[in-house]
């Protein structure tokens, strides 16, 4: 029989290792995001070493929980929630791994520690590491560390847009004949767009050059926009 | 004869244009995707006569769908190529143009809606462009009909080739095009007009939702006043004023074949024009005197809500459920036109990407839209019963329409892609361009439903004189009686509905039926089958095998449907 103690500690155990897991799903895909890289289910898949079918189940927990917008056979997007959390752990494992590397741990190795570290530490042991190294800019790996207050470097998909956000295009993740097929529309780096609305589980639907436009949510997931002020 | 192609990005305006060159009437409407066909006219160019084809819009002349392929393929065979290009969007309509110009036809481009660059702050240096492009730009208005004779005038001069522009790769095209671009457009600042906010408002959902209501339930409730009271102060006192001639000219003919086929029979000594079935009767009123007056009215409707641009922003809102049902937003656009009749219903279900779209959409309008004769005609007949009736058979064919779209998006296989559509700019709908569109629909109405009305007046007279319908009868009484609680003579309807439904729903009424029976009646009379013009078209646009398919789910459906409504209504 499972005492009740055990039991505290399991349950314990599980709901610490389902916030784990959510955190490094919500990291990854924050990552793709801000690197202009599609969010589908099998890229982060890829990253994360896992089956697209176990990602899919993960992603409709994640959906229910409010941090992701999950379309069936496409993907997945970051809500302003789990963007949130995204950014937060992305910027502790960032912090740590400059951390451990200084400390002359291997970049590897220190990488791998600092995955798991990432889910531990405090925000307020993050903020003085930070402090400590006169608050680094850019990671090791020279990549930009996301700052605490503003919205990241502001990248995003259509889908995380919000009412009134104007944007500047910068990638459109797909194939070729995709991308092709998208700039005869109109739409292509470099283009200023306005968001319109968002329609619950339907198309966004932004305004470019003059013309407004309904894009589904799957394509929408794939065209990777930079906020302007 | 040679070939001229109006050629250009989608909602440009080249129909309006086709229309102006040709004096031929084509629909054309605010949204994309209203040119699913090639639209043929001929058009005299100084003395040399041409032939004009207005080719559905592309956005690239290298084919991403079959649609395209055929518009590549119809490319080749144009000696004169015109290309609309939409001024408010110089840069995105410049890179068809481009391609069309590497090719190396005499081009001319057409640069149109010059009146609504001007709300946008734009200006555009026609002389400069031209210099650029290498050929005629002729700054347009279509709708105005500004620009249009120039067109022709310097269509005259162009009849030499141009010099080939230089073939360029993908990026180096849209390169030399933001150079164009940059030297001879200017945008200056504009403020958001009331049209821009207007456009917001009825896209974003939280307010969108409750206007779309509000829009359709207008819509409808105008066609219901406008159609009612053109038939009680119009129409039925006209033929009221008739009555005395088709009585007169009853009295003249002696009761036989020619009497039944002109006049029919008289109830009570008195022509009852539903029921007496003659040419000059029945075979008049039904469609002048009943259906005739909705027809004008939706029509109506339907111009406005099309030219005003609000259909696209209605697709946005009601996407989700769409996708549900195993289509995109677009299939709001099939249901609306299918309102009117089926046939162009089931013709714009072509503008949806896959086959499984296409197939769902078409199998649920021929399902569950019925079409305006027939929903005039459940208005006449139902009307006298009370709303509850009439809103018994919308409401199931409602439900049949999104039960349906579900089960056949778990099972038809295929693909349904996400909607990806351009939402044009809302436009002040003109009295005349609507007065127009309305008068070639309701033209078009008379052409296609009077001879089929007629011929099924006649077939219903022979085949009551031979005895075929108390045959038939017999045959189908065990479905008639026995699965829909309906007298068995209601299958001769059900035959007939297949000519025209709306002969058929007036075949109904002397049969003496309860209100529930005739609402069973009329809703089976929607789901069994498509009328042979709808079907016809049908077979064309899904192939036989699916149109099998297709048949084989409504009357499926039918009997199910009808066997519940049955039990629901009447009980066993």
């Amino acid at each position: 029989m499972i005492s009740g103690y055990q039991n505290l500690y399991i349950s314990r155990t599980i709901a610490c290792a389902m916030s784990e897991q959510t955190e490094e799903y919500l990291e990854i895909i924050y990552r793709l995001e801000v690197e202009g890289k599609e969010t589908t289910t099998t890229s982060i898949a890829n990253e994360l070493k896992l089956s697209p079918s176990s990602v899919t189940e993960m992603l409709k927990k994640l959906s229910e929980l409010g941090y992701v917008e999950y379309i069936p056979y496409q993907g997945a997007a970051l809500t302003k929630k789990g963007r949130k959390i995204g950014k937060k752990i992305l910027r502790k494992h960032m912090i740590i791994e400059i951390f451990l590397v200084k400390l002359g741990i291997k970049r590897e190795k220190a990488h791998k520690e600092a995955c798991k570290l990432e889910h531990v530490i405090s925000d307020e042991v993050e903020e003085k590491l930070s402090e400590s190294m006169e608050s680094p800019k850019v990671g090791s790996s020279r990549r930009t560390i996301p700052s605490p207050r503003s919205l990241g470097p502001g990248i995003t998909s259509l889908l995380g847009l919000s009412r009134n956000d104007t944007a500047e295009i910068i990638s459109i993740c797909g194939g070729l004949e995709v991308k092709r097929q998208l700039r005869t529309m109109g739409i292509k780096e470099g283009k200023i767009i306005k968001f319109i609305t968002k329609q619950p589980g339907g198309p966004v639907v932004i305004r470019i050059d003059n013309t407004e436009r309904a894009i589904g949510r799957g394509q929408a997931m794939k065209i990777m926009v930079k906020r302007t002020a | 004869m040679k070939k001229i192609l109006l050629m250009g990005n989608p909602n440009v305006g080249k129909s309006v244009i086709f229309s102006r060159l040709t004096g031929v009437d084509v629909i054309a409407s605010n949204y994309p995707g209203t040119t699913v066909d090639f639209t043929k006219g001929t058009t005299k160019i100084g003395k040399e006569k041409f032939e004009l084809i207005d080719v559905p819009g592309t956005y690239s002349l290298e084919p991403t769908s079959k649609a395209e392929n055929v518009t590549t393929k119809m490319f080749q065979e144009g000696d004169i190529i015109i290309d609309v290009i939409d001024a408010t969007n110089l840069e995105r309509n410049l890179y068809l143009a481009h391609e069309l110009l590497e090719k190396g036809k005499p081009t001319i481009i057409a640069l149109n809606m010059r009146d609504e660059i001007k709300n946008k702050g734009i200006e555009i240096d026609v002389k400069k462009l031209e210099k650029f492009l290498g050929v005629p730009v002729v700054p347009t208005c279509a709708v105005s009909g500004e620009g249009i004779k120039e067109l022709i005038q310097r269509l005259e001069c162009i009849k030499k080739k141009p010099s080939k522009h230089k073939v360029l790769s993908e990026g180096k095209r849209w390169k030399k095009i933001g150079e164009i671009v940059k030297e001879v457009q200017v945008i200056r600042d504009y403020k958001p007009s009331i049209r821009d906010k207007l456009a917001e408002i009825t896209v974003k959902p939280t307010t969108g939702i409750p206007i779309a209501l509000f829009v359709i339930f207008i819509s409808f409730w105008a066609v219901r006043l406008i159609g009612e009271n053109l038939i009680g102060y119009i129409f039925e006192p006209l033929f009221e004023l008739y009555r005395p001639l088709v009585m007169g000219m009853s009295n003249f003919l002696e009761p036989g074949i020619l009497h039944d086929i002109l006049i029919g029979t008289l109830i009570e000594g008195n022509i009852e024009y539903v029921e007496s079935m003659g040419l000059l009767t029945t075979g008049l009123f039904v469609p002048f005197g009943m259906v005739l007056p909705y027809i004008f009215a939706f029509y109506l409707m339907l111009s406005l809500l099309e030219d005003s641009g609000y259909l696209p922003r209605l697709a946005t809102l009601v996407d989700n459920v769409f996708h549900r049902l195993g289509m995109h937003g677009f299939g709001i656009i099939t249901v609306f036109l299918g309102l009117g009749c089926n046939v162009p219903g089931a013709l714009s279900t072509r503008t949806m990407e896959t086959r499984k779209q296409r197939f769902i959409s078409a199998t649920l309008l021929s399902i569950a839209v019925p079409c305006m004769a027939q929903i005039a005609m459940i208005f006449g007949i139902l009307g006298t019963y009370g709303m509850k009736y009439i809103a018994i058979v919308f409401g199931t064919l409602i439900t049949i329409y999104i039960i349906f779209g579900l089960i056949l998006n778990k099972f038809v296989k295929g693909d349904s892609p996400e909607i990806f559509m351009e939402i044009p700019p809302y436009r002040m709908p003109s009295l005349r361009t609507t007065g127009k569109k309305t008068w070639m629909r309701v033209r078009w109405f008379l052409k296609e439903a009077i001879p089929w009305l007629f011929l099924g007046v006649i077939i219903v007279n022979i085949l009551y004189a031979i005895g075929f319908f108390d045959v038939l009868g017999g045959v189908f009484a065990p479905i008639m009686e026995g699965v829909f609680g309906l007298p068995r003579e209601a299958a001769l309807a059900l035959m007939i509905g297949f000519l025209r439904k709306d002969l058929a729903i007036g075949m109904l009424l002397p049969l003496g039926m309860s209100g529930m029976q005739l609402v069973i009646a009329v809703t089976i009379l929607t789901i069994y089958f498509p009328c042979v013009a709808t079907f016809a078209v049908l077979v064309k646009e899904l192939g036989v095998k699916d149109m099998l398919k297709s048949a084989i789910i409504m009357i499926c459906t039918a009997l199910l449907v009808g066997g519940i409504m049955r039990i629901v209504l009447i009980g066993i």
